[in-house]
């Protein structure tokens, strides 16, 4: 008995030399891929939505009231005549939105369709588009220097919503977005609902990293800290879509061109310019140059330059849209 | 012969006389062979003492620095991109060289690094990942070549990978590197109990065959065995005189070198982060309020919000015992008053960029005039460099006369013992003679 067991033992110790003796395999080393800071896969899901006020149509701005005065000769009194004093336009801006408000690498110059939107207010005050300052203020920020007074207007791609029209006075629609899918050219996906179970990635606490969220065919939301971020992860293929306002989707198109723009529209998105609450007169007076700029081809000229590649991607066609007042 | 004698009864010595010659040769061999085994186990221990105070000045130290430079390179890397990319049109000459250089630096220090084993895990994680973020940083560089925005978004996530994963491991790795210098300083520094306790029982046995020949003989002296004695009194004088010269050597190494070292290159990183946080907070283009928090934070830590403490203030008594002529403590000074101006020059940059004034806020954060946080940081870097090379300097000065010791009482233990037992050997023989 002890005598087998031995042998056993010995024959065992044998095979087990022979194994060490041939090299091992080495195992596959998979790449680690590298995430853009912030990033987060799943995101964390937004809170409740706040009840947009019930009873409000977002595009009704007021009414611009008499004719445009002359540039340099505003009203005494007006928000316009103290603007005019000081001699420069504060306005607060997006330098991050590509092809709306960025600096050009070149120049460090902001310009962009929302910047000039802003330039096209400053002549009407004083005759010269230059007389701009632009302040530099986070996404989150834009609408508070508005209101605490640290800006006299914000031109940056906001959408106009009946929560934010508590804070801010609007301007009427000047771009009309439509939150939409892009995706990798030939990945056959032809929209939101194709991408059930597949990864969309969104900017965090947005309306829409909501939307996506909220979509009847479940997909799964992936958050980053800014859209050129999720095109980041597009390109790394950690995400198959990212959805967002049109407008903002063809600034990723443009730095991309194996991405495209798919999909109907998930929501209407109207695009003012923000003035404070307390400043009716001013607010009348961006409406008419406003209302100058559809009727003079100042505001087509501005899409042109800046959309006209991109208008069959867009909601927004090269007609302005039409202005609504309460 | 001038041994001293005192009157005995002769009878005695007549009565002992049989037993004597064979317990005198039991003696002679105890005593001589503990006199040698003392002389040999000082020496051997002396010996390991003498390798690893060598260890330390020419491996320990040398492989501390390095990691530390591997640590300053990735660092150094992460400020010098992000400053390029505020450049507008193509990064300036000097800029690419610099950062080339760092990754160059960075590789060859990994190289040695994994050479020198140990930290394992650190250097598996930075030989993965200093590929990935090089391979990101010049994605960064092509994007920004067309002027496209995404290049600020490359830029931003090989940071996060420098920040998040890099240096992390390079910090573990130079903090490793300095455990083990300091584990094998205090080793090599260490008190011998062994050798003392073998001294101290070859002492005894010695002092008893001299006292129990004293009894037999009536004669107090025994000219070999008091040799023998001195012997090992003389190894232990030298055993503890190598200790206090050795040690001393080490600490003086630690004190003047690797600990204001450790100091300065704490503070050097820091600065060079604070430099990557002001330049990436710009690249952000308005959306940089976490980087500018950071470097303010790191500035506070540098300098402390008085201007006066942080890592420089603390580093000041630490070089004043350091470094008998202050010169570098005049050095100090300056450097705290370079991060000062780089603190309020930034804020300048700070104002600048919240009006609006975009193209004078870049300016004042990467141009080269005098007066920019560019002019006061580079001089901050440089000074730091040059403290920390005077320590390194130092250390290696230091740490590399803490052998010289040890082998000193190796050689002179062995000859004392061998001195020794020849005393034992013969001053018992002559005693056994006496008897023939």
């Amino acid at each position: 008995m002890r005598r087998t067991l031995s042998m056993v033992l010995i024959a065992l110790l044998g095979l087990t030399a022979c194994g060490g003796g041939e090299p091992a395999p080495e195992p596959a080393v998979k790449a680690r891929l590298p995430m853009p800071v912030g990033a987060h896969d799943p995101a964390p899901r937004p809170s409740a939505a706040a009840p947009a006020p019930g009873g409000c149509d977002p595009r009704a701005s007021l009414r611009p009231e008499g004719a445009l005065p002359a540039a340099g000769a505003m009203p005494a009194g007006s928000t316009m005549d103290t603007i005019l004093k000081r001699g420069r336009l504060i306005v607060a801006s997006d330098q991050n939105n590509y092809l709306f408000g960025f600096r050009d690498p070149g120049s460090y110059q902001l310009v962009g369709f929302d910047v000039e939107i802003a330039r096209e207010v400053a002549r009407a005050i004083f005759g010269d588009p230059d007389r701009v300052q632009y302040i530099s203020v986070p996404s989150a920020e834009r609408l508070n220097a508005v209101a605490q007074g640290r800006a006299d207007i914000a031109a940056a791609s906001i959408t106009i919503t009946c929560q934010r029209r508590q804070q801010v006075e609007f301007s009427s629609d000047y771009f009309t977005g439509a939150q939409k899918v892009l995706v990798r050219k030939g990945s056959g996906y032809t929209g939101m609902d194709s991408l059930r179970g597949k990864k969309v990635c969104a900017v965090t606490d947005t309306t829409s990293i909501r939307t996506v969220f909220e979509h009847p065919a479940q997909p799964l939301a992936v958050s980053a800290t800014s859209w050129t971020d999720c095109l980041v992860l597009l390109q790394q293929g950690q995400v198959d879509a990212i959805s967002t306002d049109d407008n903002i989707l063809v600034g990723l198109v443009a730095q991309d061109p194996h991405v495209e723009i798919v999909g109907p529209a998930l929501t209407d998105e109207p695009h003012g310019l923000a003035m404070p609450l307390d400043k009716p007169d001013f607010t009348r007076f961006v409406n008419q140059v406003l209302e100058r700029m559809r009727a003079d081809g100042t505001w087509t000229g501005i899409y042109r330059r800046w959309m006209g590649a991109y208008e069959p991607v867009l909601n927004q066609k090269s007609t302005p849209p039409q202005a609504r007042y309460r | 012969m001038t041994v001293m004698t005192r009157p005995a009864p002769s009878g005695r010595l007549r009565i002992a006389a049989g037993r004597t010659p064979g317990q005198l040769f039991l003696a002679l061999v105890a005593v001589a062979a503990m006199v040698l085994l003392s002389g040999i186990v000082v020496a051997v221990a002396a010996g390991q003492r003498s390798t690893l105070a060598d260890e330390v000045a020419t491996e320990d130290g040398p492989a501390a620095d390095r990691a530390l430079r591997l640590y300053r390179a990735l660092s150094d890397a992460d400020a010098t991109v992000a400053a390029a990319f505020l450049a507008t049109g193509v990064e300036p000459p000097a800029l690419r060289t610099r950062y080339d250089d760092d990754i160059a630096t960075a590789s060859a220090a990994l190289r040695r690094a994994a050479a020198d084993g140990g930290g394992g895990p650190q250097v598996e994680v930075l030989t993965a990942q200093l590929p990935v973020y090089t391979g990101l940083v010049e994605k960064a560089r092509a994007y920004q070549r067309q002027q496209l925005p995404l290049g600020a978004a490359y830029l931003r996530e090989a940071s996060g990978l420098m920040r998040d994963t890099l240096l992390p491991a390079a910090f573990e790795l130079s903090r490793e590197r300095r455990a083990e210098l300091g584990a094998d300083r205090s080793a090599a520094g260490a008190t011998q109990e062994w050798g003392l306790i073998v001294l101290v029982v070859t002492l005894g046995l010695l002092l008893f065959v001299q006292r129990r020949l004293f009894r037999r003989t009536n004669r107090v002296f025994n000219r070999g065995l008091v040799a023998a004695t001195l012997a090992v009194l003389l190894t232990g004088g030298l055993l503890v005189g190598g200790d206090i010269a050795a040690s001393g050597d080490l600490s003086a190494s630690h004190a003047r070198g690797s600990f204001p070292g450790s100091v300065l290159a704490q503070a050097q990183v820091v600065a060079l982060q604070a430099r990557a946080d002001e330049a990436l907070a710009l690249v952000a283009r308005g959306s940089g309020q976490e980087f500018e928090k950071d470097y303010n934070s790191r500035m506070a830590e540098l300098v402390g919000e008085d201007g006066k403490s942080g890592l420089l203030g603390r580093a000041a008594p630490v070089l004043a015992a350091a470094d008998r002529s202050s010169a570098d403590g005049r050095v100090l000074a300056d450097a705290a008053r370079a991060a000062r101006d780089w603190w309020e020059a930034h804020r300048r940059m700070r104002a600048a960029e919240d009006e609006g004034d975009y193209a004078q806020a870049v300016r004042l954060a990467v141009g080269t005039d005098p007066g920019t946080a560019t002019e006061h940081f580079t001089r901050l870097d440089e000074m730091l460099g040059q403290l920390l090379e005077n320590a390194q300097r130092r250390f290696g000065r230091e740490a590399a006369g803490a052998d010289v010791p040890w082998r000193f009482v190796a050689v002179g233990a062995m000859l004392l013992a061998l001195l020794g037992a020849a005393g034992a050997a013969a001053g018992l023989q002559q005693r056994i003679g006496e008897y023939r």
